[in-house]
């Protein structure tokens, strides 16, 4: 079910790009029509989800890749890969949309690239043999560049190699670990497995579990990003068009933190207990530091992309806080500003679309002619100040009170980010949506921008107030990390 | 003599008949299709005789690894020549004597990749060198051209002067030219000093080695490889840059194995240094460059280096694992993604240049590629995105066998320095993709005719690295099964 998935969207991209050939607008209808199809095994998925016992995956498929080094096309899907893969589908969605009438340039192209790089992400978050992993993981970041390349801003170039090269880097040392992974393997146990259900049980030796460990960390990390790796995503964030920051903040983010939940720790469990007073100093820092450096922006975009860093800051710190609460509210963080930072990224892409500036200096008093984008961003920006009521809130409340267990002082100054969060964001809305009108008239949102802002308000309150059916999903999964049984 | 030797009867007697019937009339077609059909019924003929079990004498060694190899340097050689007929029809030179050079190089190539002699190895060398410099001049009357010539002939008479002067040492130690004689034992040495003589012998080695270097053009003796791959003609160069180095590489390989080369310190610190300094040295003269040629020449310096890894990571001293055999079978998988790939994109050069003689490629004129011409943008994209080792590539599989067999031998610093200029390579590759995806300019250069014969070799290229960039497992078995046994 999960390789149908996958298909659709690869044959779905396929007959996007060719589509171009008889019409520029067929691409973006093709593109509609097959992630409405890949809805039919994902509805499957869901239904499977709720009927399967707490300790199994849902779904398990694996055929043989490559024998010599026993290496398997080898997918399966618990709660966390439930959730993220749904996110990924939601933000598929949205970015489709926000991409309407903004792309106009080689529609076919950018649709394929759409497409291909949603298809790597849920290959991402499937798959279970690390060699697949490493491809897939590889494999997403050439539609994107692409993506960024062609469609994005003025100094696209510049930030589509940064954003290649530094994902690059991550993924070659990851590439290292796992060859020192399974050959230790090997070597103990006379065969060659890059399954993640061999290598989970193998037992390594303490500095051969903290080097391998650093390989995943520091990939995983520099996806995140956490200072001082993140200097890409700025860039990135910034020159992107609308629908790939969508995608970037929403999806690409979170295969970070995915593989520090699915990888890093529980495959590396003392390693891990060793490093996380240090890591837990690194996230506050990142919190901190990306809540400053949000604060000091002019531009619409590089600010809400610096917010992404501090946020995603409450992520490594719930990773590492190593107790189930901060790791649920870890696993709602990732998701919940997957929808308020796609959200934002959207309404500031929608400014951009009207006024051809997301410069704060230049922007102000869009209430008066734009009523309805203007209630939209103050509604997100009050979501990703931590309001409670809204999904953010649940998940950083939740990391703080799991990771207060943990390290108390470290904890307090984590909360600090939560008024620096209060800061950056009543900027956003008090500059570009009160004081006086400095630009001219533009018309307001129209029917698809409304409906697509609607569904991700109604999806943060539902995270808001009932967030209980998430969290039970994502206890399923963090209780079977084994790293729970060594504490 | 059995049917090992079939493929090397049929590439000599092409070479022959295309010289008789030059000498009755010059006809330019039948000549070249003589010259690829020879090359094809070669290359079917090897490949039949892979999994026989070969031949040995003094001067010869045709084990299945080799068999595999030289298929591999036939199909380098056939693959160029399907595009010569076109680029030749368009030159004033005469015409049939290109092809005589060039099935006589391919002869070389495959005597020195199964030579298991000093002298064997020395004359299949010679003829390849030798029939590639009047190839490099094969050119209108360049200036551009016989610089190249000149200075490829002088380097490499220098670098012979260097390996002739190994070889003699090493005679002069064990008194034989045989390279299963490169194993001495120093204890039962007669020579009063054994240490002196275990001294000398590494240096002839590294005398050898310089040669070797040179002929691969890996740092510090690369100056040459710029200038001629961007004087020589593209058919030549792609030669020279593949089938060339392809087989001197093979020999290195054989060298290291059957001498032991991992029982000398200095010869692996001198090793470790050339890979490292040519990983590094290549990619970075690669980053900034803007002729095409000169970039592709760097960064085959920098791909020698990551081969030399696999060299360095056979029979490690403390391996992580006892993997048998993965180090040879990396090598080789590398040098197939590698001089595949690298030809592949010769090829399209070619195709692009079409029926221009004298071509200057500069980055430049890819600009906008991508929507001109798809369908070779795309087989330029995919190539480029092989060399940089990007998954679903055969680039990448070659590349993850290198590091896999590298981690083994735990060769951390040299691992390091692999994934910098890893990196580094990426940086240029990604430039040429991006240069090719940006907004046409008015008037195109480019101009490529699709007939069934583009048509063929394009999809054949896209097939071999795409689709053994997806499923690498039956090359993969082949190689085992060939290493192994």
């Amino acid at each position: 079910m999960l390789t149908e998935l996958i298909a659709i969207l690869l044959v779905g991209a396929l007959l996007a790009w060719v589509s171009e050939l008889i019409s520029p607008h067929l691409a973006k209808w093709v593109a509609l029509l097959s992630l409405l199809v890949a809805l039919v095994p994902l509805r499957s998925l869901v239904i499977l989800a709720n009927h399967s016992g707490p300790q199994n995956w849902i779904v398990n498929e694996s055929t043989v890749w490559i024998s010599r080094f026993n290496i398997s096309f080898h997918l399966a899907l618990d709660g966390l890969s439930l959730l993220l893969v749904l996110l990924t589908f939601f933000m598929g969605f949205i970015a489709l949309l926000s991409a309407w009438k903004e792309i106009t340039y080689r529609c076919g192209f950018f649709y394929f690239n759409l497409l291909c790089s949603l298809a790597g992400v849920v290959g991402v978050f499937c798959a279970l043999d690390l060699m697949l992993f490493f491809v897939f993981w590889e494999v997403m970041l050439v539609p994107m560049y692409l993506l960024i390349a062609i469609w994005g801003y003025e100094n696209r170039r510049y930030a589509a190699l940064k954003f290649f090269l530094f994902t690059q880097a991550g993924g070659l040392v990851m590439l290292l670990s796992i060859c020192a992974l399974v050959l230790l393997h090997y070597q103990s146990s006379g065969q060659i497995s890059f399954d993640y259900q061999d290598l989970i049980h193998h037992q390594l030796s303490d500095t051969a579990a903290f080097w391998v460990m650093l390989g995943f960390f520091i990939a995983f990390v520099i996806k995140l990003p956490i200072v001082p790796f993140h200097t890409w995503l700025a860039d990135a964030h910034t020159q992107a068009p609308t629908a790939v920051s969508v995608i970037l903040a929403a999806v690409l983010l979170k295969t970070g933190g995915y593989g520090l939940l699915r990888f890093a720790l529980p495959m590396f469990p003392a390693a891990s207990i060793e490093i996380a007073p240090y890591v837990m100093v690194i996230a506050v820092i990142s919190i901190i530091y990306g809540a400053i450096m949000a604060f000091a922006q002019q531009d619409l975009k590089r600010l809400v992309a610096y917010s992404s860093v501090s946020h995603m800051g409450f992520v490594l710190l719930g990773c590492y806080a190593l107790t189930l609460q901060a790791w649920q509210g870890a696993i709602l963080q990732m998701l919940a500003h997957g929808v308020s930072t796609a959200a934002l990224f959207a309404l500031v892409g929608a400014i951009q679309y009207r006024y051809h500036s997301r410069d704060l200096a230049a922007l102000g008093g869009l209430w008066q002619v734009i009523p309805k984008l203007s209630a939209m961003l103050l509604f997100f920006v009050i979501a990703s100040l931590g309001m409670p009521g809204l999904g953010n809130f649940v998940a950083e409340f939740l990391v703080l009170v799991g990771s207060f267990k943990t390290d108390p002082k470290i904890t307090i100054a984590a909360a600090s980010g939560l008024i620096l969060a209060a800061i950056y964001s009543l900027r956003i809305a008090q500059q570009t949506l009160f004081g006086p009108l400095k630009l001219g008239k533009s018309f307001d949102l129209d029917g698809r921008e409304i409906s697509m802002m609607l569904s991700m308000v109604l999806l943060l309150l539902w995270m808001g107030l009932h967030p209980q059916p998430l969290l039970d999903i994502a206890l399923q999964s963090v209780s079977q990390l084994p790293i729970g049984a060594k504490l | 003599m059995n049917q090992t030797f079939l493929p090397w009867i049929i590439i000599s007697c092409s070479a022959l008949l295309i010289m008789l019937f030059t000498a009755i009339k010059r006809d330019h077609l039948y000549n070249s299709m003589l010259c690829s059909s020879g090359l094809i019924i070669a290359f079917i003929a090897q490949v039949l005789v892979v999994k026989t079990e070969g031949y040995r004498s003094v001067l010869i060694l045709v084990d299945s690894p080799t068999a595999l190899l030289s298929a591999l340097l036939i199909l380098l050689a056939l693959l160029v020549s399907l595009l010569l007929y076109p680029w030749l029809k368009s030159l004033n030179e005469p015409k049939e004597e290109y092809y005589i050079l060039f099935l006589l190089a391919t002869q070389g190539a495959l005597i020195v990749a199964a030579s298991d002699h000093f002298a064997s190895f020395f004359l299949g060398l010679e003829l390849l060198s030798l029939s590639i410099v009047p190839m490099i001049v094969y050119q209108d009357k360049k200036p551009k051209a016989q610089e190249a010539a000149v200075k490829y002939f002088v380097l490499s008479a220098l670098a012979s002067a260097f390996i002739l002067m190994g070889v003699a040492l090493l005679y002069f130690y064990t008194g034989s030219l045989s390279f299963s004689a490169l194993t001495l034992d120093f204890s039962t040495l007669i020579e009063p000093n054994p240490k002196g003589a275990s001294v000398a012998y590494q240096v002839a080695l590294i005398l050898l080695l310089v040669g070797i270097a040179f002929k691969l053009s890996m740092a510090p003796c690369h100056l040459w490889v710029a200038d001629v791959f961007e004087g020589a003609p593209l058919p030549t160069a792609a030669l020279l840059a593949t089938l060339s180095k392809a087989a001197v590489f093979i020999l290195l390989l054989r060298l290291f194995t059957q001498g032991h080369w991992q029982q000398y310190p200095t010869l692996i610190t001198v090793l470790s240094m050339i890979a490292a300094a040519s990983m590094l040295l290549g990619n970075l003269l690669a980053l900034l460059q803007a002729q095409l040629l000169r970039l592709l020449a760097y960064s085959s310096i920098g791909h020698f280096g990551y081969l030399l890894l696999a060299v360095l990571a056979i029979q490690p001293v403390a391996g992580l694992s006892s993997v048998e055999s993965l180090a040879t079978e990396a090598a080789i998988y590398y040098l197939f993604a590698y001089t595949v790939t690298l030809l592949g994109v010769f090829l399209l050069l070619m195709l692009l240049a079409g029926q221009q003689s004298s071509v200057n490629f500069t980055i430049y004129r890819l600009r906008g590629l991508f929507w001109e011409q798809p369908c070779i943008a795309i087989m330029l994209a995919i190539l480029f995105l092989s060399l940089a080792g990007i998954p679903l590539t055969i680039g990448f599989v070659g590349k993850f066998y290198l590091t896999f067999a590298a981690v083994n031998s735990q060769l951390w610093w040299l691992l390091g320095t692999l994934v910098i200029s890893s990196l580094l390579g990426l940086f240029y590759y990604l430039r040429i993709i991006l240069m090719m995806v940006e907004k046409p300019r008015e008037v195109s250069q480019n101009s490529v005719a699709a007939n069934v014969h583009n048509v063929l070799v394009l999809s054949f290229l896209a097939l071999t690295v795409v689709g053994i960039g997806v499923f690498p497992g039956p090359l993969a078995a082949l190689i085992l099964e060939v290493v192994g046994s």
